[in-house]
């Protein structure tokens, strides 16, 4: 071990020098820095949620508000989810197993929706709140802030992010809420490093929705955790005629780098969600038809045609992974995988259809038995990502139904 | 707001708490990471570097003494500093041959070091004014002799006489309390 090494693996506090002796002009932007930091671990501040999770859940949203809107919504999370999502790198939301839930105030129903993001460790869990008589969980409030105290077995990573219930959705505010505030997406990244496969359970406590009312343009250099803003508060709290609702909170401004304080509303919840689920991705390959089942004879036939009727979200992409699933029907056994070699990312709307075309041997081979096979084609679906181009345009798909992505052979 | 409360916060998952210590060690981790680099990384690569210091202190918020804040956020850098340094020159060739190479942090592993840094700590301060001084600006911030001959006013032959004297001395005071280590 180096004299370097054993300094680096020095962990307590140094104080033989003031630190501005050491720090130099390194050029850095600190805008920058905490950017990226806020926008990475998924907190108010910025981005609170990333855009790769969040897409899904625009969509899950938007998909329940056309189902509730067109009478659609007596579909299991699943069917509903198989007509939209498959597995992705990043963007792919799958049904945990085993959900049961409960909720100790009866006036709210909490529910999950699925599982998305990356690997193995981590990973996040989407939940639904809304209020059992379906009434506006918001009571109109805009721009909310929303916080709970977690259970013992959940590290929450976002739980703050703002609501609106006006506009429909832009990134920018990270969320929709459809049906004038009805649901509530809670994002919370499980840092415990449970595994697929693994059983986990959840607790989330006394919910506060806040929103600011009026900004009182006061401002402090003061640290928000010390005694003097807390008397800062009692004093501000006395001079404004503040309802029951309604509390002095503070609000850091980035422009002028203080904090201001703020008349906020605040509702609480004092309740407890609970809900157990298995963690289990498999459900994250989702059938191209995903309620009936395509059974088809090639015959030397190497063209598939994919075809996008009625679908939820139009137009969207479709990436298509490249191979399929190989279902001897008569042995009722799945043989094997054939690839189908990469497509890419293609941009698809109603009516739109792409065709594959394949002449490996392998294809080929299964085209010539005269057996019936059922071919399953797995793919992705993305949604378009930059800020410019409107993720989910309400009133484009308000009158489409939930219909079939139908795949036939020539 | 001293670093025990940031620090009790942060264990909490308080964002601001994470925000005022970004604002509070932002500059100081910087430096660290500057001095490490040497000129290896970009801008743009320090500050990628320095938010990761700080996404790192968060996921492992819970592990953090409240004690020792500013000398973990200072471990993370470091370690950070020379695992981007590890990453860039694995993509475009950099000699790295006077970096040291450590693991990806983890605070169990500095936990468990706590006694060899108690002793090295003790041997330090045993240097005496100015030499302990140097030693840490060198060792632990990364200072090269010109910097610390212009921080301390001194003349930068006599910073680096000096420096290498107190390196033998440190070395002889580590090896008295068992700690072997390679005069580097």
């Amino acid at each position: 071990m180096s004299l370097h090494n054993l300094f680096d693996n020095y962990s307590e506090n140094l104080t033989f020098a003031d630190e501005d002796t050491v720090i130099t002009d390194t050029g850095v932007n600190y805008d920058n820095i905490k950017h990226m930091v806020f926008n990475e671990i998924g907190t108010r501040k910025n981005r609170r949620v990333s855009k790769k999770i969040i897409i899904p859940l625009v969509a899950i949203i938007t998909a329940l508000a056309i189902l509730t809107t067109t009478g659609y919504a007596t579909g299991s999370f699943e069917e509903i989810f198989g007509y939209m999502f498959s597995k992705g790198q990043n963007n792919n939301l799958s049904i945990p197993d085993n959900v049961k839930t409960t909720s100790s105030n009866s006036d709210l129903v909490f529910d999950v929706l699925g599982i998305t993001g990356g690997n193995k460790t981590e990973f996040c869990v989407a939940y639904k709140i809304a209020k059992s008589d379906g009434s506006d969980f918001l009571n109109n409030l805009n721009e909310y802030e929303i916080s709970f105290s977690e259970g013992p077995n959940l590290e929450i990573s976002s739980s703050l992010f703002e609501l609106n219930n006006n506009d429909s959705y832009s990134v920018e505010q990270q969320i929709f809420t459809p049906d004038n505030s009805t649901i509530i997406i809670i994002q919370a990244l499980n840092q415990t490093n449970k595994a697929i496969g693994q059983h986990m359970d959840v607790e989330f406590n006394n919910l506060t929705f806040k929103k600011i009312d009026k900004h009182l343009n006061i401002y402090t250099d003061n640290d928000p955790y010390s005694e003097e803003f807390d008397a800062t508060i009692k004093d501000l709290e006395k001079k404004y005629d503040l309802n029951k609702n309604q509390i002095i909170d503070l609000e850091y401004d980035y422009n002028k780098e203080k904090y201001e304080y703020c008349i906020v509303t605040q509702i609480k919840y004092d309740v407890t969600l609970s809900a157990s689920l298995d963690l289990n991705y498999k459900l994250s390959y989702h059938k191209l038809t995903p309620n009936k089942k395509v059974v088809t004879e090639l015959h030397n036939n190497n063209k598939f045609e994919i075809r996008l009727d009625n679908c939820i979200l139009s137009p969207f992409s479709i990436k298509i992974d490249g191979r399929f699933e190989h279902l001897d029907t008569n042995n009722s056994n799945i043989s094997d995988y054939i690839p189908l070699g990469r497509h890419g990312k293609i941009i698809m709307k109603n009516g739109d259809s792409y065709t594959i075309e394949d002449n490996t041997s392998g294809f080929n081979s299964i085209a010539s038995d005269n057996s019936k096979y059922e071919y399953h084609i797995y793919y992705n679906i993305e949604f378009p990502t930059t800020e410019k181009q409107p993720l989910i345009n309400i009133d484009e798909v308000k009158e489409i139904v939930i219909g079939d992505i139908t795949l036939t052979s020539n | 707001m001293d670093d025990k409360k940031l620090a009790l916060k942060l264990k909490k998952y308080d964002e601001k708490a994470l925000e005022a210590i970004m604002d509070k060690y932002t500059p100081l981790v910087s430096t660290i990471i500057y001095n490490i680099s040497s000129g290896m990384l970009s801008t743009a690569d320090i500050e990628e570097t320095v938010a990761d210091v700080f996404i790192t202190l968060w996921k492992n918020a819970d592990k953090v003494d409240c004690d020792k804040l500013k000398g973990y956020i200072c471990c993370i850098a470091k370690s950070k500093a020379k695992n981007k340094i590890r990453d860039l020159s694995k993509a475009e060739t950099v000699d790295i041959s006077d970096v040291i190479i450590i693991d990806d942090f983890r605070l169990d592993k500095h936990i468990e070091s706590k006694d060899t840094s108690k002793l090295l700590i003790e041997a330090v301060n045993n240097l005496g004014e100015p030499d302990n001084e140097i030693v840490l600006r060198h060792y632990y911030y990364y200072q090269s002799s010109t910097q610390i001959a212009e921080s301390m006013r001194l003349n930068n032959n006599t910073v680096k006489s000096r420096l290498r004297r107190a390196k033998e001395k440190l070395k002889e005071l580590l090896l008295k309390r068992g700690v072997k280590y390679e005069l580097t």
